[in-house]
């Protein structure tokens, strides 16, 4: 029974995670938001289809359902074989591999890191004239977004570090190497950057996706899904920003810039691997600044809410015939 | 989203985008069998117990074979829909396809599934044919391949038994009295 879960949660992941990318094409929908919206909706179906279905619909497991109405079996992979194995057990095998390696490739490092111990990044004292430089810009882009004037600290570090954190309260955490690499105009086009994070709760919402990367980490799908709806949250805060900065050009400077200045070219002398990385990020840098002047803000999907809704009851209409 | 797209017409690609899936999906629900060469819809097992566990009842199997059949049963198709029949295939020792299929029905009298026992083009039949305590039914039929072939059906205990074999009857015939001593 737990394996047949898994097995349904894998295909209901792949089949809602295929569905949803190609309504994204196919809608050719540029906002971040509804993106993301969209592939909650994937994820969501994933994790609770396979249970609710069983629970609200126990007659789908019943052979008659399964020979007359099911558009697809996934026992039935079972008949081809492989070395002896059915090929449906070998693929669910090699598909929680998949899951538990992409997951780990992202779980990894910052578990390292904690378990490391990293050291608390130093603050500058609170008469520092960063701090009260900062305080009305963020007050006015607080207010700009409508939400509360988040708290703000102003640490010490060479490299540039401009995010923000807090599940509860957000916090927007700046380094003095960021503000002395920025311009004005830059430097409101980032700080809108990440009160877009603080106004969309994106901190308890990245917590969430690693919560539910975790509980279905044997799921390829689900990691993919996830990885890209990290993606849309960092798209919905740029289109966000660029709405109030009333152009894309200063926050891809931004982000060039920091790039840059956290990530120099690996020399000759470093590993082969590293000029890869390097390369691999650059390129999703480049790809992010393109997409920002191509599509710039991004106009609000229409009638998204209807949109969204049609698109969940097609999708679970879907899947009800999967089994 | 583009301009133009109405919302009319994001459902209506949603719903076409729907059935490209359903299509395709219904699609690759067919590989396994068209892979494998086993029925669309069966349960296919590959050992009697796991066909036993499968269908929570015993399978009633010969106690003797010609020399020219293979043991154990090489598959084993469960037709799942009610009534539910059970085709169990012997292999030839020369290789190749099945050299004997034997499908008995489950808890009921009743005709397999075409599915499980493919038709055949009927040459001859012959009623009352002796089998011990029985009678059954001998058919001499022509397979789609154009191979000559004998189907034995009787009724025994709660099922219903056809023997499918293209070597000699007297083998045929020698399976299902075998059949007759066994477990009930």
């Amino acid at each position: 029974m737990i394996l047949a879960l898994l097995a349904q949660s894998s295909l209901y992941a792949l089949i809602a995670g295929l569905f949803v990318e190609a309504l994204v094409g196919r809608w050719r929908i540029e906002d971040a938001a509804w993106r993301f919206r969209l592939r909650i909706l994937a994820l969501v179906v994933s994790a609770a289809g396979p249970p609710v279905l069983l629970l609200l619909a126990p007659f789908r497991e019943s052979a008659s359902f399964q020979v007359g109405w099911a558009l697809f079996a996934g026992e039935r992979w079972d008949q081809v074989r492989v070395g002896g194995e059915g090929l449906g057990s070998l693929t669910l095998l090699l598909s929680c591999g998949l899951g538990s390696a992409l997951f780990l490739r992202d779980a990894l490092p910052p578990l390292a890191d904690a378990l490391r111990g990293s050291k608390a990044l130093a603050e500058v004292p609170p008469w520092h004239g960063a701090r009260a430089a900062l305080g009305p810009v963020v007050a006015a882009q607080a207010r700009a977004f409508g939400v509360p004037v988040p708290a703000v600290r102003v640490v010490r570090t060479d490299a540039p570090v401009l995010l923000c954190e807090g599940v509860r309260q957000p916090v927007l955490v700046v380094s003095l190497a960021t503000l002395e690499h920025l311009s004005g105009a830059e430097l409101d086009a980032a700080l809108a950057h990440e009160l877009a994070h603080a106004a969309h709760r994106d901190p308890a919402w990245s917590y969430a996706l690693i919560a539910v990367r975790a509980a279905l980490f044997f799921n390829p799908a689900v990691q993919w899904v996830a990885r890209a709806m990290v993606d849309d949250i960092e798209g919905r805060a740029d289109q966000a920003a660029v709405r109030a900065s009333g152009g894309a050009a200063a926050l891809v400077r931004v982000i060039r810039k920091l790039f840059d200045t956290d990530h120099p070219p690996p020399s000759d002398g470093d590993a082969s691997f590293e000029r890869v990385f390097w390369r691999i990020r650059k390129q999703g840098v480049e790809r992010r600044c393109a997409n920002l002047e191509r599509s710039g803000s991004a106009a609000p999907l229409l009638h998204g809410p209807v949109l969204l809704a049609t698109a969940g009851a097609v999708l679970l209409s879907l899947l009800f015939f999967v089994v | 989203m583009s301009p133009m797209l109405t919302v009319t017409g994001a459902v209506r690609s949603c719903l076409l985008l729907a059935s490209l899936f359903a299509l395709g999906l219904k699609g690759a629900d067919h590989l396994p069998s068209l892979m494998a060469g086993t029925p669309y819809g069966a349960r296919v097992y590959w050992t009697v117990a796991d066909a036993e566990a499968g269908i929570g009842s015993r399978l009633w199997l010969p106690t003797s074979v010609p020399p020219s059949i293979g043991w154990p049963p090489a598959r084993i198709d469960v037709w799942p829909e009610p009534p539910v029949s059970v085709a169990v295939h012997f292999p030839a020792r020369a290789g190749g396809k099945d050299g004997l299929i034997l499908v008995q029905s489950i808890g009921v009298r009743a005709a397999a599934a075409e599915a499980i026992l493919p038709p055949v083009h009927v040459l001859m039949t012959v009623d009352d044919v002796p089998l011990g305590e029985r009678t059954g039914t001998m058919t001499r039929a022509l397979a789609p391949g154009g191979q000559l072939l004998h189907d034995l059906s009787w009724d025994q205990g709660t099922r219903h038994l056809v023997l499918r074999y293209a070597g000699p009857v007297e083998d045929l015939l020698q399976v299902a009295a075998s059949l007759g001593r066994i477990r009930p």
